[in-house]
């Protein structure tokens, strides 16, 4: 297997983790959320922290614990649903629609800045690096089979994390959230306490988008606030739609097509002498239009959100005492 | 005004809330009986919704007690009240449109254990697997009676209005609430479902859930209740069975309206 | 319909008009007449399908079936800013003035439409409301609601329409002000302006209604002069449920 298809396959079940964590705050709780790649960058970054060593000056950052690559993934996961817990107490209370999403953009922008400002937190616009191969020491892999190693390790993940939102999904706890993103009051008039149970999901959501950041800081052995650019996170927000919100496998194959999408759509252009940056923004206009044409005309996306059929027989009423 | 030796469902004492300076309900009082239907009508503007969201948790009161089932209900927010066993229809139905009918009454009842995130990750233990699936028969059994088997499997919200409305009382029946408060049911509704409204009221008296139901439709009143609550101006101004409201000066001057020009035109 | 030879030219006319909000309809051929200078009626018990008469008739909702004519011209489901050029003006029972412009302000957007004389025509309105003239700067948010119910109904005059459409103007209002409207009501019907009005207070609207129309399911039920329909016992019957 070649290295790109490697890369490609690691980076596509990454994707993957976050957008089905972005499905369960915006395809089955119904908010669009956009504090949702805060979440993943948080992963990222404290998963970072906890491997690598002490700061170097000039270099400034906090921690530097040097533990052992599992557990630097749990207090990334945990520390990404702290935060989701703080932003989710503040933007899930009074607030809906279009008001919770402006309020988690605001969050999402503080968490922006504060990373790639505030230096002595993770080193501002420089970032941090240096996670090289985690586990990889381990069992003594050379760099080639490591990307084999990393790759079955991500896709283990990510099959993980599928068979986990299946069973959510098909659970009552994930029938309730879509019950709040149905209609809110009927489900308060029918027990549910709608605060509650939209925090739960929430934070469910962050913790799986701080998962996938601790992956992804180890695919890219760094991060820093240029791997949070706007286009990733407009093609993550694009897979989920495209796919079928609400749709585990549907997200699944948005990740699938908008990832092509974006590696190939551009591929076979011949690159324009003096002009390189035509065909990157071509690739762009292309993301942006895939993006308009389902909004208008396919806004449930791909594979829309499965019934559960009940195939039991019909029972006959019971006779009526009047 | 006391109903003699019936016990009572649903008490309220004093209510009163206002917005701005406008008073929607201002010093409402009245019981509604246990295991009866109650009707609750007036004109537009009588303060019935107002009342009925203050009762249910959905609005806050200003003054004034709210009692069931010996507790008191005032602060209390909706999902508290409904757990309690007081459960509430909207004016427009509100069915949970992507689920499908059957999975709409499932949802009607709340349980905390089965549908804690611990359990959604974990499973079902084997006591709550047959809870559930226990609970599934019922519902098929309350769709069978309300007839709408054959669209048991379809979303709720490609159905007719008059279908939803049969789901929302399909999900009363699973939920069997011990008081249920129907605002304006047959609103949206055709004329001829009426009567399979009016069954399926009476079903819920047979199964113990006594009823309030708020409607403009006032034969469809006549047809389904022993007790009538009139209200005009925020506050009660009637009671008693509808035949003798008919008749009651109080209760037409409120539906036609008082003269308040001095007359010269 | 009754020939009325003694009455006033109509201005709206309202024949066979079916209207809905997709489903089944409303209001099921409906007929009205309203004339120069007199007040005309809808009344009914609720649910009778009024208010969605009045949408039909003013443009805000498509009649499915049906014609609605003023002064002659058919303006059958046209849609409600060209209401406005063909002498219709419609007063909505809420978000009927803007709240952040001043008295004048709104006076003067609802006079938007016109060719000319628009200062002129506010001039006349106010000497038409002079509880509006004292308050010509102030924000209409500062309005007391019958204040604010009266701005709404001199900026629908602001087109000198011919047909003026009021949509339960008195909703809401306190004994005293619902009095003051009818009042300015009175005193815009003298001023040769056909008035349509609907109103949850049956009795007032009846005292005042030149000619009136029962509603009942959306159907015609009893029309007449409003002071013979306020002893009518068949109205106090429909209201009251006794009969159906």
């Amino acid at each position: 297997m070649s290295a790109y298809l490697v890369s490609i396959l690691t980076e596509g079940s990454i994707f993957g983790i976050m957008a089905l964590g972005l499905n369960v705050i915006w395809g089955w709780a119904g908010d669009f959320d956009l504090a949702y790649y805060g979440y993943v960058a948080i992963g990222a970054y404290m998963t970072l922290v906890l491997t690598i060593g002490p700061p170097v000056p000039p270099a400034e950052f906090i921690l530097g614990l040097q533990l052992p690559y599992p557990v630097a993934v749990a207090g990334a996961v945990a520390t990404s649903m702290a935060v989701g817990l703080v932003v989710g107490l503040i933007a899930l209370r009074h607030l809906r629609g279009i008001y919770f999403s402006i309020v988690t953009l605001g969050a999402v922008y503080v968490m922006y800045v504060m990373a790639g400002q505030y230096v002595r937190l993770f080193d501002g616009y420089n970032g941090l690096s240096g996670l090289f191969d985690p586990m990889g020491d381990w069992f003594g892999f050379d760099y080639q089979t490591y990307q084999y190693f990393f790759l079955g390790l991500s896709l283990v993940c990510f099959v993980l994390v599928f068979l986990f939102m299946a069973r959510i999904s098909s659970s009552r706890f994930g029938m309730a959230l879509r019950t709040l993103r149905e209609d809110e009051r009927a489900a308060a008039a029918f027990g549910r306490d709608i605060y509650r149970l939209k925090l739960k999901g929430y934070v469910l959501g962050a913790g799986i988008g701080g998962f996938a950041g601790a992956l992804f800081a180890a695919y890219l052995s760094a991060f820093n606030p240029s791997a949070w650019s706007p286009v990733e996170v407009i093609v993550l927000y694009s897979a989920v739609l495209v796919g079928g919100r609400g749709n585990i496998r549907g997200v699944a194959l948005g990740v699938l097509i908008m990832g092509v999408l974006v590696q190939e759509s551009t591929r076979f252009l011949p690159q324009i002498p003096n002009h390189p940056q035509v065909v990157l923004a071509l690739r762009g206009a292309i993301i942006g239009l895939v993006l308009v044409l389902f909004l208008r005309f396919r806004p449930q996306g791909l594979l829309p959100e499965r019934r559960y059929i009940d195939r039991e027989p019909a029972v006959e009423p019971a006779p009526q005492a009047t | 005004m006391n109903i003699p030796a019936v016990a009572t469902a649903l008490e309220v004492r004093g209510l009163s809330k206002h917005f701005g300076g406008v008073y929607a309900v201002e010093n409402c009082s009245f019981q509604a009986p246990l295991g009866q239907v109650t009707g609750l009508i007036g004109p537009n503007g009588a303060g019935k919704s107002t009342a009925i969201d203050l009762i249910s948790g959905f609005k806050l009161p200003d003054a004034g007690t709210i009692l069931f089932k010996g507790r008191e209900l005032e602060g209390l927010p909706p999902h508290r009240i409904s757990r309690l066993g007081l459960v509430r229809t909207f004016q427009a139905p509100r069915e949970w449109p992507a689920l499908t009918v059957i999975e709409n009454v499932v949802m009607a009842r709340w349980d905390a254990r089965r549908e804690s995130f611990f359990q959604g990750v974990f499973g079902l233990g084997r006591g709550q697997r047959a809870a559930a699936a226990e609970e599934r028969t019922r519902a098929r059994e309350i769709i069978s009676e309300l007839g709408l088997d054959a669209v048991r499997n379809e979303r709720a919200g490609s159905l007719s209005g008059g279908q939803k409305r049969l789901v929302e009382f399909a999900r009363i029946r699973m939920a069997q609430p011990e008081l249920v408060i129907l605002d304006e049911p047959m609103g949206g509704v055709n004329p001829v479902m009426g009567e399979r409204m009016a069954m399926a009221i009476e079903g819920f008296i047979a199964t113990g859930t006594s009823v309030i139901v708020v409607e403009h439709n006032l034969p469809f009143i006549e047809r389904v209740t022993q007790h009538v609550i009139v209200m005009a101006q925020g506050t009660v101004i009637a009671e008693g069975p509808f035949e003798s409201l008919r008749s009651s000066q109080a209760v037409v001057d409120a539906y036609l309206g008082e003269v308040v020009s001095d007359g010269k035109a | 319909m009754t020939e009325r030879p003694d009455l006033a030219p109509t201005v709206l006319v309202v024949e066979n008009l079916t209207a809905g909000y997709g489903g089944p309809p409303v209001i099921n051929g409906v007929s009205m007449v309203a004339r120069l200078g007199a007040i005309t009626a809808i009344v009914g018990p609720n649910g009778a399908g009024k208010s969605t008469l009045l949408k039909a008739i003013a443009g805000l909702i498509r009649p499915s079936a049906g014609k609605v004519t003023v002064l002659g011209r058919d303006v059958t489901g046209r849609a409600a800013e060209k209401m406005v050029g063909m002498g219709m003006a419609y007063v909505p029972q809420v978000a009927n003035v803007f709240p952040d412009l001043t008295v004048r302000e709104n006076l003067d957007m609802g006079g938007y439409s016109r060719k000319g004389g628009v200062p002129e025509r506010i001039e006349q309105l106010f000497l038409l409301f002079p509880d509006l003239a004292e308050k010509a700067g102030r924000r209409a948010s500062t309005l007391s609601g019958g204040q604010r119910t009266m701005l709404a109904l001199a900026r629908g005059l602001m087109v000198d329409p011919a047909v003026l459409i009021l949509d339960e103007p008195s909703a809401g209002l306190a004994p005293k002000f619902q009095a003051l409207i009818w009042e300015r009501i009175e005193a815009i019907r003298a001023t040769d302006v056909a008035v349509l009005v609907i109103e949850q207070n049956t009795r007032e609207t009846l005292r005042h209604a030149q000619w009136a129309y029962v509603l009942v399911l959306g159907q015609n039920r009893l029309e007449g002069p409003g002071r013979d329909l306020l002893d009518d016992e068949e109205v106090i019957n429909l209201y009251v449920g006794r009969l159906s």
